[in-house]
Order: structure tokens, then C-alpha cells, then sequence
């Protein structure tokens, strides 16, 4: 029976795997294509030598690093600080932001803009900051993403802080601990595996977000200030003839992700959930 | 019982998925399917389609952006995806070798064409087969508010860029409103909006806009770098923001009263007419005009064209298609959309809710459109790069038109 159920899975885990791999099995017969058309090597020459890409990467990991680091700082002071249970109009309220669509987000923001115009004109231009605010696509960025992103994380961080069980907090405190030092032990774990992920997955995210850089500023926006990497591969992406270089980028950046990544999550998440600790093992 | 329901979902599944395939088939199979644009230009070959057999068409209606990522994408990859393509023309170079001839639908009214507007559906630019029929007579136009221009103690409309400049200060300061208002979002936006000043100037990005090569890159001379500074000027004159404004945002100011000059396209009219309050003793408070110029007179062609993708498995029906559309070009011209006849020019060009026609008329004859080549979505993209570098760093012009002359060429490169 257990045989069974094991090869039901394996085969949904490959199956699974096999759904994943299409676009890297599209990806690489793009590359075949130019190979057999002679363009492989020129493409490399490409991606070696394009400065604007490079640049892009450089951006958005400048960018990213900045709003996810702040994030977490900000989450976990709140997470830290926080003292209440969680009510349900909280849970809402924290959760709201992620509910908004990109687009609506980026188009509520335009539409802000316009707002800010017409109290501009009421004012003589006194209310013109938030307007010259926009032209720092950065910080424009990262306040949005810190405003989708802060709520979720500490929401998750108190939610893990409010399972402790105060008994063991107090047992550790009976051996002579600090209260810090308690609430540390006790949530060193569970917090740290959080953050890594959020970490790993709001970074990698910020190399696939297209929608909002592209409305709020367009093909690049402030010079080049808004290009981010998905902004630029996108454009590259539908330029004539580009299609192999295209292909060369995403199959170099899926190289490179894995290969960051791999022993980031297996290694430190591995860490984070023994093998012990696994989900539905407990009661056997 | 719990057989019984896997083999009741699985077979329920499959005859659904079956009833899907075999339902989509045979509800398109017959039917002509359209690629349009959402917005006015677009919902006007919509109502004419759908009026005259809405049972013969399956419309896809796409905005802006996701037509050009489709077209490019269906298109290039000789897919059977649609039989009947809007195309804004820029694309056109890209598309035109996946597009058929469609001479055999134009003959009987080639001669009421604008020569301007039909020069761009053919493929050599001007002189080759037709690929693609003009539909839509989009070009830019001066918009002015004249409320604001006689605040502003203006002695009618600007004719050329320099006294432009003069009269959006003397706007500004006598009336706290912007004396203009730039398109500078960048991409698209920002080069449809600084381009007709480099032409005004004198300058152009190629030698020989229908054949455009690395070795007759034009741009980076005297009018280049004259074209940059006037520009800046201008960004200085708009709203505060305006480095990131796109078309919605600048008709939203010119409309509200914030700015009294703009350049903009004839779809924004609709939309200001029922916007902007009438005088009551002299009616519109503001008007379209030629745009300026300084020592060219020009006008930025943005026509839309319908073209028959090559591998259209329902070609027939496209050409009857768009047959249909021509005979009933009029009724788009009265739903808002600007002509690409001589004939409906001369016909409506006297109604008072068509104002604009005479001006755009003699604007589409004057017209210029962008390079002719397959690579404009890159050399737009440079010239949107130095511009915005221009406008937001503290470089010089001449330093931009060089490095945009520079990459201009680079990109040209076979």
C-alpha cells in the first residue's frame, strides 16, 4: 500500500516537474534553432558585452535588497514590540494589501498622481513633493513594495510569536534565561525559516515584476532609473531577431538562480525543518 | 461507490474537455477573427462589423501594448491566429513580410487615398506592393486652450516652436498654468512626443526615412541638439510631474485647464469636447492647429492599418471583411475615427462636430511617419533613452545626439 502511494506521488512530483520544465524545454530549443543557424556564439558575444544588461541586473538587485531588508527589519520590530492577540479586523486590515492587484495598485497610483495635480493647481504648487517624489523610481519602488509586504510578514511573525506557549517561556525563565533570551529560543526557529523564504521568494520576485515598472514609468522611465531586469528582458524579448538572445538570458538566469539558490534552501532550510520535524509524521 | 465516482468525474471531464475542443472549433472555424485595438479607433471597426453580421466575426480586443506583443509574437511565428489585423504603423516594417497583398481590395478608391497614409501600408515604403490599407488618419496636432492663451495676453496660435516657448511663458506667468504640457513617460510616449520637434527643426534620425541603414543615421547634428534643448525648455513649462506623463495624464491637464498647449492626437478631442465647459457666447474655449514649426512643417503620422496576415486560413472572408469596412468608413469617421480619403474629408470636413477635419486633413498630407525599419521598437527605445538621460541628467545636448547617433548606428548594424 505504502509501495503504491510513493509511486503515486513520485509520479506527481515528476509530473509536476515536467510542467515546470516547459518553458525551459521552449527555452532551449530556441537556443537549438540558433545553434543550427549559427547564432549560439554570437548571442553569448551579446550577453557578454551588453552593459544595459548587467546594469539592469545590478538595479534591481540594488533595489530589491534595500526593500526586502527593510521589510524584515521593520516586521520584525513590530513582531518584536507587538503584544495583543490577533483580532480578525487586524488579520484583514494586514492582509489587505496583497489582496490589490499590481495593476490596480499601479493605476490607483496614477490616478493619485492626477489627484496630487488638482491640489497642485488649488495650492499654487504646494503640494508638488509627492509629484517630484516620482521621479526617484527607487524609492518610488520600494515604498510600494514595502507597503504590499510589511503587513503579510508581521502578521505571520506575531501569529508564530502568539502559538508559543508561555509555559515554555516561563520554564526557560525559571532557568535563569531573560525574557529576551526566552522568546528567543523559542522563536529563533520558526522566524528564521519564515525569513529565509520571504527573503528567497520576494527577491526572485523582484526579477520577474514587469507590470508595475512598466505603467508607472513606462519603457525605462528617469533615464534608465526604472529598468529594471524584467522591464529590460521584456523589451529585448520582442526586438526583431532577438528571440535567441532571449532564449540565452533566461536559460543563463535560470542557471544562475538554481545555482545561487540550491544551497541556500536546501541547505539552510534544511536545517531550519529536520527531517523529524515533518509535517504529518508527528503522530506515527 | 468511491470507483463509481472517479469514473463519474473522469468521463464527465473528458466529454466536457471534448465539448470545449469540438464547441471552440466550430464556433470560430467560419467566422472572420479580427485582432483589434480596445480604445475608440478599435470600438469603431468593432460597431461597423457587428452591425452589419455580428455572427461572422470573432473580435479580440487588445489594449494597446498586448496588440504589438501579440501581433509580434502570432505574426513572426506564422500562426494561424487571426485573419483580419489592426496594425499602428510603426509595426508595420516588422509585420509586413507575414502580411498578403491587398491591392485587389483598394483599386476602385486607391485614387481618394491620402498619398501620405497609403505610402505607409506599402511594403518598399511609398513604392511597393500595398500589404496593409490605411483606416484610421491619425496624426498629431497642436491642442491649444484659448482661455488661456488670451490670459496669457497670446496673439493667436504659436506658429513655430520659438514663439511657442515665448507664449507658454508668458502664460505661466501671468496665470499660474503650465504654458504646456509634454508627453515624457518614457518608451513610445516621450519619442512620439519629441520627434516632430527634431523634424520641426530641420533634423531626422535617418537620411532616407524609407530606407533606413547604419550608414545614413541622421541624427546629431545642429537641428538634433537644437531639438533637445527646446524640449527641455518645454518639460520645463509642463505640470509638475510631467516627466512621467502619458496620454491620459497630459489630456487630463490640457482638459482640466492646467495647460494651455500641447501636442496631442485626435482621439483626445472626443473626450474634450464633452469635457471642457463651452463659452456661451463663443462656443469652445479651445481649438487644433498645425503643429509649429521652425523650419519644416510636419506632423506625426500614427495611422492604423488593416492588413491580412499571411497565413489567415479565412483570407476571403478578411478581404470581404475589409471591404466592409471601407464602405463604411464614413460611419467610423462619424464615431470619432479620423479618415484616410480625400473623398470623406471633402464630405464631412463641413460638419460643426467634425471641426477638426479640415486641419487634420491638411496635418495627415503633411505628415511624417517614423523610420521604415524592422528595428524601430529598438531605435525607439534608444532614442527614449537618451532623451530621458538628456531631460533628467545634468548632460549636455550635444553629448546625448552623439551617443544616440552612436547607438542608432550599432543597432543598424545587419
Amino acid at each position: 500500500m505504502r509501495t503504491l502511494r510513493a509511486r503515486k506521488w513520485a509520479l506527481l512530483a515528476w509530473g509536476l516537474l515536467g510542467v515546470i520544465c516547459i518553458p525551459l524545454i521552449g527555452v532551449t530549443l530556441w537556443l537549438l534553432a540558433d545553434a543550427l543557424d549559427g547564432r549560439l556564439l554570437d548571442s553569448f558575444d551579446r550577453a557578454v558585452s551588453d552593459r544595459r544588461l548587467f546594469d539592469s541586473l545590478a538595479r534591481t538587485a540594488g533595489i530589491a535588497t534595500l526593500a526586502v531588508g527593510l521589510e524584515i527589519i521593520l516586521a520584525l520590530v513590530v513582531a518584536v514590540r507587538w503584544r495583543r492577540p490577533l483580532s480578525y479586523a487586524t488579520v484583514a486590515i494586514f492582509c489587505a494589501p496583497l489582496l490589490v492587484p499590481t495593476v490596480s495598485l499601479a493605476l490607483g497610483l496614477q490616478l493619485g498622481v492626477q489627484i496630487g495635480q488638482i491640489a497642485d493647481a488649488g495650492t499654487s504648487g504646494a503640494a508638488a513633493w509627492h509629484l517630484a517624489l516620482f521621479d526617484h523610481p527607487a524609492i518610488v519602488f520600494i515604498m510600494i513594495d514595502m507597503w504590499q509586504w510589511t503587513p503579510p510578514l508581521v502578521l505571520v511573525l506575531v501569529a508564530q510569536k502568539i502559538a508559543v506557549d508561555p509555559v515554555h517561556i516561563a520554564s526557560i525563565r525559571l532557568m535563569g534565561a531573560r525574557a529576551y533570551a526566552a522568546w528567543f529560543t523559542m522563536l529563533r526557529a520558526p522566524w528564521g525559516a519564515v525569513i529565509t523564504l520571504f527573503l528567497c521568494f520576494r527577491l526572485l520576485d523582484w526579477f520577474r515584476m514587469g507590470e508595475l515598472p512598466q505603467i508607472l514609468y513606462g519603457a525605462g522611465g528617469q533615464g534608465l532609473g526604472a529598468e529594471l531586469f524584467s522591464v529590460y528582458f521584456s523589451k529585448v524579448s520582442y526586438w526583431p531577431d532577438s528571440n535567441g538572445y532571449a532564449a540565452l538570458i533566461a536559460l543563463l538566469w535560470s542557471v544562475t538562480i538554481v545555482l545561487t539558490v540550491r544551497g541556500f534552501l536546501i541547505g539552510r532550510l534544511a536545517a531550519l525543518f529536520p527531517a523529524e520535524r515533518s509535517i504529518g509524521r508527528g503522530a506515527e | 461507490m468511491d470507483s463509481f465516482d472517479r469514473r463519474a468525474v473522469l468521463v464527465t471531464t473528458g466529454l466536457a474537455a471534448l465539448g470545449l475542443i469540438t464547441g471552440c472549433k466550430r464556433g470560430t472555424s467560419s467566422k472572420v477573427r479580427v485582432g483589434i485595438a480596445a480604445g475608440d479607433e478599435g470600438t469603431a471597426i468593432k460597431q461597423i462589423l457587428n452591425k452589419a453580421a455580428p455572427q461572422d466575426f470573432a473580435i479580440t480586443e487588445l489594449p494597446y501594448q498586448s496588440l504589438r506583443e501579440r501581433l509580434s509574437t502570432s505574426l513572426n511565428q506564422d500562426l494561424d491566429e487571426f485573419d483580419l489585423v489592426m496594425i499602428d504603423d510603426p509595426w508595420f516594417p516588422e509585420l509586413s513580410p507575414k502580411l498578403v497583398g491587398v491591392d485587389d481590395v483598394v483599386t476602385s478608391m486607391r485614387g481618394d487615398f491620402i498619398p501620405a497614409s497609403l505610402k505607409l501600408g506599402m511594403e518598399p515604403y511609398g513604392k511597393g506592393e500595398l500589404r496593409a490599407v490605411p483606416y484610421v488618419g491619425n496624426c498629431q496636432l497642436l491642442f491649444h486652450r484659448n482661455d488661456l492663451l488670451t490670459a496669457g495676453g497670446a496673439n493667436g496660435v504659436p506658429q513655430s516652436w520659438t514663439t511657442l516657448r515665448q507664449t507658454a511663458k508668458a502664460v505661466r506667468s501671468r496665470t499660474g498654468k503650465a504654458g504646456y504640457c509634454v508627453r515624457a513617460k518614457t518608451g513610445a510616449p516621450l519619442v512620439s512626443d519629441f520627434l516632430p520637434l527634431l523634424w520641426s527643426y530641420g533634423g531626422d534620425l535617418f537620411e532616407d526615412l524609407g530606407n533606413p541603414t547604419a550608414a545614413n543615421v541622421s541624427v546629431g547634428s545642429a537641428p538634433t541638439v537644437a531639438a533637445l534643448e527646446a524640449y527641455k525648455d518645454l518639460v520645463s513649462l509642463s505640470p509638475a510631474g510631467a516627466l512621467n506623463f502619458d496620454w491620459a495624464e497630459m489630456t487630463a491637464a490640457f482638459s482640466r485647464g492646467d495647460a494651455a498647449l500641447e501636442l496631442n492626437w485626435p482621439a483626445a478631442i472626443k473626450n474634450l469636447d464633452n469635457e471642457i465647459p463651452k463659452n456661451a457666447a463663443r462656443g469652445r474655449v479651445w481649438g487644433v492647429s498645425l503643429p509649429p514649426t521652425e523650419s519644416n512643417a510636419t506632423s506625426m503620422a500614427g495611422n492604423w492599418l488593416l492588413g491580412i496576415p499571411r497565413k489567415s486560413s479565412n483570407g476571403d472572408g478578411a478581404r470581404n471583411a475589409l471591404r466592409l469596412l471601407l464602405q463604411n468608413q464614413r460611419e467610423a469617421v462619424l464615431l470619432g475615427n479620423p479618415p484616410t480619403r480625400t473623398s470623406l474629408f471633402s464630405e464631412l470636413g463641413g460638419r460643426p462636430e467634425l471641426f477638426y477635419l479640415p486641419v487634420l486633413g491638411q496635418a495627415l498630407a503633411k505628415s511624417t511617419p517614423r523610420p521604415r525599419t524592422r528595428k524601430w521598437s529598438q531605435v525607439e527605445d534608444a532614442v527614449s533613452v537618451e532623451v530621458s538621460r538628456f531631460l533628467t541628467e545634468n548632460g549636455s545636448a550635444i553629448a546625448s545626439a552623439n551617443r544616440l547617433r552612436a547607438e542608432i548606428a550599432r543597432i543598424m548594424q545587419p
